[in-house]
């Protein structure tokens, strides 16, 4: 490796480093505008320069290689006149009103000014004025501030691959903005205002609504999906005012997506529930928590003696935290004797289990690195999980693998593909019986599995034979060969969206949403054996026993694999163990508990037993399925018959008006837990902010009911109480603490 | 003993015949100095333009953080200040301020300045928090041509 010297310093880099990222390394500080380490090098802003000893001339460290024995130096009189210069430069045309930028407090350009630049302007010529250019309603571009570093035009181009900026003209005419100034709709745009090294990008959202330095700067991680960004909310006093990415290589690397970045205002809207309300002569009326509590805990306990715990259901929407999921399903199945437990209206599917069984779950993205082939199966990854899709992106177009679509729509990768299979809505299983018999008959016979049990083999001659499938026949066996080709496999497969399949979390979402992400996302029809299906294929298609398939199973929410491992669902017992007797029986022992051994119902099934009158009382938790386009008639009919309704969450939504108990929430801003991202990464989900007065933190009022209806024995409280049970007691968050979780989260 | 009672009574008479330095206050009114500082003023421009631009530095540098500027953006039809910023809310709580001067200094376009006025009075404390609309110069006791009209900023 080559030894250098940086200003006297001796350090050793790996060959091929430039010396910037070679000074940076070493915590040397060299300005910069257009080199970010992120993004190719582009060597256009002449900010780098240092002096090489032996060179005549000085050269820019962000394009130059370090080679042996080389002698850099920063701070030499020729350096420091030749950055007065370039910000001399660059100055002539930056209009110097800092106090009205809105870059001021967190500007390269002023930072590098104050610290190198010359004290006076010697130019008196008018500044080049550019007329206005607008980028459409997420960012702001303002010309007149540009430096023409081009970081905006390559992250586009590079990591989002949306290429929608450009420069144009030459020299002193040059212009950057969107081709044919459309607007820009990529949903990553935000992160260029974070890299834009003047205030020439900023965010239509944040700008001019407060200084920077007023804000205070702290650690959460996304709830919005399963990517677990993670997150800098930006506070002053009670209000969340702006959100950005905080670097994580294992998860976002530095970006986030715009509706991570946007999709927070519901915290401040003035409609949150400030009290609980139950329901007296017909009307929901205001009561106290005293009251509310005693209510629930009345009622319920009541109807778990009379009816057991089978008329007795819950749910719990897949954006809350660990610590609530797993007292949620402590109440139901140890308190309540229910196992009628979900975290969505749609089918549930053992699948995660069984991948996690078959140690196929891929536990870390940079599997998605070294890999030659990416199958991409019923899952819109840029819409539903846009940060992953950054990843499939670069280890296609950068490291040369091979991409597969299948999905019914066309999306957003399809320009990467080497394959799309694009099937009919609704035709899922056709589609993926024919490219199983097309995977068979390229597949060369000893490379079909051993593990393949007799029953999963008749389960797939059991499969419908392929009609007239809508995928061309070529494709299929195409696809087919690079699969069975291909030495390691990643398969990212998103869970079919049936009707209702989750709901936003607040009215506003979804009509406000920036990205529309979630308003369109539920085209799958329910296919309960989609996601079961697919998992045939994937186990079909693993060679040998070192793994040469993975799988990254993909659902709505954003601490969907969470609920799971916390035992959210019909079928799962906490850990994804499968609930069967034995299991319980094995359980209950460890526990010391006695739990009910039966299996339960998945969120469908409970509003139809609910509107049999076979389930009495709901608990839905962030749930409103009343106001769901295509669910909504149906629970409303089904909700009608039930005793008891209790909703939990942070609106007055259609199903909580229909309620007997309403409990305000908090939001993600407002509380304390843990979330599991898909790879299984647990990190911190931070209170930053006070909620509003009246509304109580989830996990207190689950702990508060719990600990009602059976208070000889103890329920834990606090986050940390709650994450220290779930570690003694779920084998999969062993050894795990709650002040391990730190910053960047912890491997489950 | 004499001797001292003598000494200041001397004191005493001469002191008799020098002009009172009692003010007969409201009637009469102390001159204050030219560098005095007193209540806060927001300036305009000529043509009645406000000078704040919003920018927040007066209430960063304030000792006893009793500035509080809330910054929005002006419209083209609705133009407050020069520029993209302007202060939607600008807010002084008197009763913290300590007089020393530093917003003023801190002030990148003259837009705040300490006057002369020391009469502080008020029958609720909450009369004591200058909301923008008194601290503005009204456009009518604006000093005549002794503010320059803004510059364009790009
Ligand atoms: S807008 Fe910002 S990021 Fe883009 S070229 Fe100009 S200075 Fe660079
Ligand atoms: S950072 Fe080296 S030329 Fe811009």
């Amino acid at each position: 490796m080559p030894k250098i010297k940086i200003n006297q310093r001796e350090i050793e880099v790996e060959p091929g480093t430039t010396i910037l990222s070679a000074a940076l390394q070493s915590g040397i500080e060299i300005p910069h505008f257009c080199y970010h380490p992120r993004l190719s090098i582009a060597g256009n802003c002449r900010m780098c320069l240092v002096e090489l000893k032996g060179a005549p001339k000085l050269v820019i460290a962000c394009n130059t290689a370090v080679t042996e024995g080389m002698e850099v130096f920063t701070d030499t009189p020729k350096v420091v006149k030749a950055r007065e210069g370039v910000l001399e430069f660059l100055l002539i045309n930056h209009p110097l009103d800092c106090p009205i930028c809105d870059k001021g407090g967190e500007c390269p350009l002023q930072n590098y000014t104050l610290k190198y630049g010359p004290t006076q302007t010697r130019y008196e010529e008018g500044r080049r004025i550019y007329s206005p250019k607008s980028l459409g309603p997420k960012v702001v571009l303002n010309q007149n501030r540009c430096i023409f570093c081009g970081r905006c035009v390559r992250f586009l181009r590079e990591v989002a691959g949306h290429e929608e900026m450009g420069m144009f003209h030459r020299g002193d005419h040059v212009e950057v903005g969107t081709y044919f100034e459309k607007p820009l709709e990529s949903v990553f745009a935000g992160n260029i205002t974070d890299i834009c090294p003047v205030g020439a990008l900023t965010t239509r959202d944040f700008r001019f609504k407060v200084r920077v330095w007023e804000l205070n700067p702290q650690p959460s991680t996304c709830s919005l999906c399963s990517c677990g960004c993670n997150l800098v909310l930006w506070t002053k006093g009670d209000r969340v005012y702006r959100i950005t990415p905080r670097a994580n290589e294992e998860v976002n690397e530095a970006w986030i997506c715009d509706r991570g970045r946007f999709d927070f205002h519901f915290i401040e809207n003035s409609e949150r529930l400030k009290t609980p309300l139950i329901r007296k002569e017909g009307e929901l009326r205001p009561a106290s928590w005293e009251e509310a509590y005693s209510f629930v805990a009345e009622k319920l306990s009541a109807l778990s003696k009379s009816g057991g715990g089978r008329s007795i259901g819950g749910i719990l929407a897949p954006s809350y935290s660990n610590e609530e999921a797993y007292l949620f399903q402590k109440l139901l199945r140890e308190t309540l004797g229910s196992n009628h437990l979900d975290s969505r209206f749609g089918p549930s599917s053992m699948a995660n289990a069984r991948a996690h069984e078959k140690d196929l779950q891929m536990t870390s993205l940079s599997a998605l690195e070294g890999t030659e082939l990416i199958v991409l199966l019923g899952e819109d990854l840029t819409r539903e999980h846009p940060v992953y899709s950054l990843r499939v992106r670069r280890a296609v177009r950068q490291r040369g693998a091979r991409l597969i679509v299948a999905h019914s729509r066309p999306t957003d990768l399809d320009s990467i593909a080497s394959y799309v299979l694009q099937y009919k809505e609704g035709d899922e299983e056709r589609f993926l019986s024919s490219w199983l018999r097309a995977l068979l008959e390229v597949m060369p016979f000893e490379s079909i599995p051993e593990g393949l049990e007799e029953e999963r083999w008749s389960a797939l001659r059991a499969w419908p034979a392929s009609g007239a499938a809508d995928v061309p026949e070529e494709d299929l066996r195409g696809a087919a060969e690079l699969i069975v080709r291909a030495p390691k496999v990643v398969w990212v497969i998103g869970e079919p969206k049936g009707r209702g399949a989750s709901f936003p979390l607040s009215e506003d979402r979804g009509q406000g949403s920036s990205t529309g992400a979630s308003a369109d996302s539920r085209s799958l029809t329910a296919n309960p054996s989609f996601l079961e299906r697919a998992m045939d294929l994937v186990l079909l298609t693993r060679r040998g026993q070192e793994g040469g398939a993975r799988v990254l199973l993909l659902s709505e929410g954003g601490n969907s694999q969470g609920l799971l491992d916390m035992g959210i669902s019909p079928k799962l017992l906490p850990g994804l163990r499968q609930l069967t007797p034995d299991e319980v029986g094995r359980v209950e022992e460890a526990w010391g508990v006695s739990l009910p051994s039966w299996e339960g119902m998945d969120g469908r099934q409970m509003l139809e037993a609910a509107r049999k009158g076979e389930i009495k009382a709901l608990y839905l938790v962030g749930m409103d399925p009343v106001g769901d386009l295509a669910l909504g008639a149906e629970a409303e009919e089904a909700i009608k018959g039930l005793e008891l309704l209790i909703v939990q969450g942070l609106f007055l939504v259609r199903t909580a008006r229909l309620a007997h108990v309403v409990l305000p929430g908090l939001s993600f801003a407002e509380k304390d837990g843990t979330l599991t991202n898909a790879t299984g990464r647990v990190q911190r989900q931070r209170r930053v902010i006070s909620p509003p007065a009246g509304a109580k933190d989830d996990l207190e009022i689950l702990a508060e009911i719990t600990a009602r209806i059976a208070p000889s024995r103890p329920t834990p409280s606090s986050p940390a109480e709650v994450f220290q049970e779930i570690a003694q007691r779920v084998s999969l968050y062993k050894g795990l603490s709650f002040e391990e979780v730190r910053e960047t989260g912890a491997c489950r | 003993m004499v001797k001292e009672i003598l000494k200041g009574l001397a004191l005493t008479f001469q002191q008799m015949w020098k002009k009172p330095i009692t003010l007969q206050y409201p009637e009469e009114r102390k001159l204050m100095p030219a560098r005095a500082r007193g209540r806060h003023q927001l300036q305009r421009y000529e043509v009645g333009m406000e000078r704040c631009i919003g920018c927040g530095l007066c209430s960063a540098v304030c000792p006893s953080n009793c500035i509080t500027v809330v910054p929005a953006e002006n419209a083209e039809e609705d133009r407050h200040s020069p520029g993209e910023r302007y202060s939607q809310i600008y807010r002084i709580n008197e009763f913290r301020c300590i007089f020393c001067g530093y917003c003023q200094e801190a002030c990148p376009v003259d837009a705040i300045i300490l006057t002369e006025e020391y009469e502080f009075s008020a029958y609720s404390r909450d009369e004591f928090v200058y909301d923008k609309e008194r601290l503005l110069v009204s456009l009518s006791r604006q000093p005549q041509g002794a503010d320059r009209s803004p510059e364009p900023i790009s």
